[in-house]
């Protein structure tokens, strides 16, 4: 059998009908590739899950595509047709998120089409194999029950009523006498699940604060119980910051006592953390804990952190080396800072200053700044121990002693300097050597005449 | 490696002594372990007993600006912080003055993880403690006593230094 031309055009036009996909707007890779651009994964839970736990599942589910959508009736959306070649392809990721699913303690029917609408119905009806072209996303539809559609009661026994048991039995009714009967938002509902009408998704922005609380099963003191109780909502904060492709720098935590009162640490880090670094962030906090002092049993935890736009990994060079090589005594600064104290880890640095206790300073904000490179006085001999107060020395026989009487062995190097800052000095500097062997660096003041002991030759 | 420092009192000629070394190990592309000359080059001194002074380190050939210092609140950090440092790899150099109260905590295990750290961190780890520690077993392989016969002269003693043999040297202090 041959056909006319006018029959060989209607084929087109219906076979067009039959794909529409490829000529939906926004879609435009279809009309090259023939497939449709689009993949959603849905994950229905049954139950009806609360407003708190779909939003944390769809911060974890982030991790998987930026574009998730929390649909009203339970469900989570996920457009994955990006992600399908980082995770190995469909079914590795399908097993993935069903893994991590499982581990968070929810059981979801899983479905998947090229449109939301579609994957939303074929997961309500539990079909979960995968739709992946316009043919196949027909027929699915097409068995689904009017009953498994979330229509409202009425509809559906209207449908019933008419004896329409499926979606197929729907698309097969003129479009007219559908809308009329039964609303056009019937129709069009149908129509965003065959992907002849476009149906916007609104991606589900996770929050730029992420906080959390946990509640402890009894009132403890125990750190160990505490600090498990915190890595559980680091967890959260690690997983928040993954879907965002976000960081923190600072993580402020809270330890509540029955009387009201609250103990709080502040994580600060020189560098913000992204999601994969949140074991360091673990390290200093069990540090912190290590030698807190509570005031009080706890009753429970809470987890607060501003986020910030991530920062891509710094990655290594062509040999393998970090780029950034200062990254490792950045990390055991921290760790130092978390349970000796933010001061009590200081770098050095010289001051272009000729007064001895100004010649130098400590630099807490390391490595960024550099101190002055040559100094004034860098030709100058110079102790290697500088005392924090110049110590008076008493007189032995008219000479300054400090464990036995000193002898001058070089000197005097005066030194007058400061009369512009108020710290005005005049000094002259000796080395001396003492008895047992010390070599000290001693000044006279010459205002006082009075004797003293500023640094040690070591 | 661990290497063990006597000293009469903290303070008396150690850090003088050491300072050569320290620059050396600060100076990228000097040693051999630093091939590619972009491994970590920093010295951390803990819980020394003065201020460390940076134009007096510069004088000595050491840049301050390469040099960290710890102060502890409580003896038992220097160890703690000593094993930190030593653990991280970011440190070329770890001085530690160890109070005496420390020391006698410290076992002969956790003295020998600080060596074993530091062996495998290709760092140099020094630990000062005071003389009458001379007669306690120790992992350090290169054990040395300092004095200071006179103000000019330092004399160290190597009494343990491996299996090679013990001796002693006089070195003359830069001022």
């Amino acid at each position: 059998m041959t056909r006319s031309p006018k029959a060989h055009a209607r084929a087109r036009s219906e076979a067009g009908a039959r794909l529409p996909l490829a000529a939906l707007p926004g879609q435009p890779e279809a009309h090259v590739t023939g497939q449709p651009a689009r993949l959603w994964l849905c994950l229905y839970l049954p139950g009806l899950p609360d407003v708190v736990t779909l939003s944390r599942l769809a911060s974890w589910a982030g991790r998987f595509t930026p574009n998730v959508t929390v649909s009203p009736d339970g469900a989570l959306l996920l457009e994955v047709r990006g992600s399908l070649r980082l995770f190995n392809g469909l079914e590795a990721l399908r097993a993935t998120v069903a893994g991590e699913l499982r581990a968070l303690g929810h059981e979801a029917r899983m479905a998947c089409a090229p449109t939301a609408r579609a994957a939303l119905w074929l997961a309500r009806a539990g079909v979960e194999q995968p739709v992946l072209t316009a043919i196949e996303l027909r027929q699915a539809l097409a068995a689904i029950p009017v009953q498994r559609l979330g229509w409202p009661p009425r509809t559906v026994r209207t449908l019933l009523q008419t004896g329409l048991r499926t979606v197929g039995d729907c698309l097969r009714l003129p479009r007219e006498g559908f809308a009329r009967r039964l609303g056009p938002e019937r129709l069009r509902e149908l129509d965003q699940a065959l992907g002849r009408h476009p149906e916007p998704q609104r991606p589900c922005e996770p929050r730029a604060r992420c906080s959390a609380r946990l509640e402890l099963p009894a009132e403890t003191t125990d750190a160990a119980l505490l600090l498990e109780g915190f890595l559980q909502l680091l967890q959260g904060l690690k997983r928040a910051l993954v879907s965002r492709q976000a960081s923190v720098r600072r993580v402020w935590c809270r330890l509540a006592h029955p009387d009201g009162n609250e103990t709080r640490l502040c994580l600060a880090l020189h560098q913000p953390a992204t999601g994969h670094a949140t074991g360091h962030l673990a390290g200093l906090l069990r540090l912190r804990l290590e030698t807190l002092v509570l005031p009080g049993p706890v009753l429970n935890l809470a987890l607060q952190a501003d986020l910030e736009p991530g920062q891509a990994p710094a990655g290594t060079d062509l040999l393998g080396r970090s780029l950034r090589p200062d990254d490792g005594v950045q990390t055991l600064l921290e760790r130092l800072r978390a349970r000796l104290g933010t001061r009590a880890v200081q770098g050095l640095a010289l001051r272009a200053d000729h007064r001895p206790e100004q010649a130098w300073r400590s630099v807490a904000d390391l490595p960024a700044e550099a101190g002055v490179r040559e100094p004034l006085v860098a030709s100058r001999s110079r102790p290697v121990w500088l005392l924090p107060e110049p110590e008076r020395l008493g007189l032995m026989a008219g000479q300054p002693g400090w464990q036995g009487p000193l002898r001058l062995e070089h000197g005097p190097e005066r030194i007058e300097s400061g009369w512009w800052d108020g710290g005005d000095v005049r000094r002259d500097y000796y080395r001396a050597g003492n008895p047992r062997g010390a070599v000290l660096w001693v000044y006279q003041d010459l205002r006082n005449r009075g004797w003293y002991l500023h640094g040690v030759f070591g | 490696m661990l290497t063990e420092l006597l000293v009469a009192s903290h303070g008396s000629g150690e850090l003088g002594l050491l300072c050569p070394a320290l620059a050396f190990l600060t100076t990228p592309g000097l040693t051999t372990t630093d091939v590619d000359g972009e491994s970590p080059r920093w010295v951390m001194l803990i819980a020394p007993p003065w201020i460390p002074y940076a134009p007096g380190l510069r004088w000595q050939g050491l840049a301050p600006d390469r040099v960290l210092v710890v102060r502890v609140r409580q003896p038992p950090e220097v160890l703690w912080a000593m094993d930190e440092t030593l653990h991280s790899g970011a440190c070329a150099g770890v001085i530690a003055w160890a109070g005496t109260t420390t020391v006698q905590r410290a076992g002969y295990s956790r003295l020998q993880r600080l060596h074993l750290l530091a062996g495998r961190q290709q760092a140099w780890a020094v630990l000062i403690r005071t003389a009458r520690f001379r007669r306690q077993r120790s992992p350090a392989r290169l054990r040395l006593e300092l004095r200071s016969p006179s103000p000019e002269t330092l004399q160290v003693e190597v009494f343990r230094n491996g299996w090679r043999g013990a001796g002693a040297v006089t070195v003359q202090r830069r001022f």
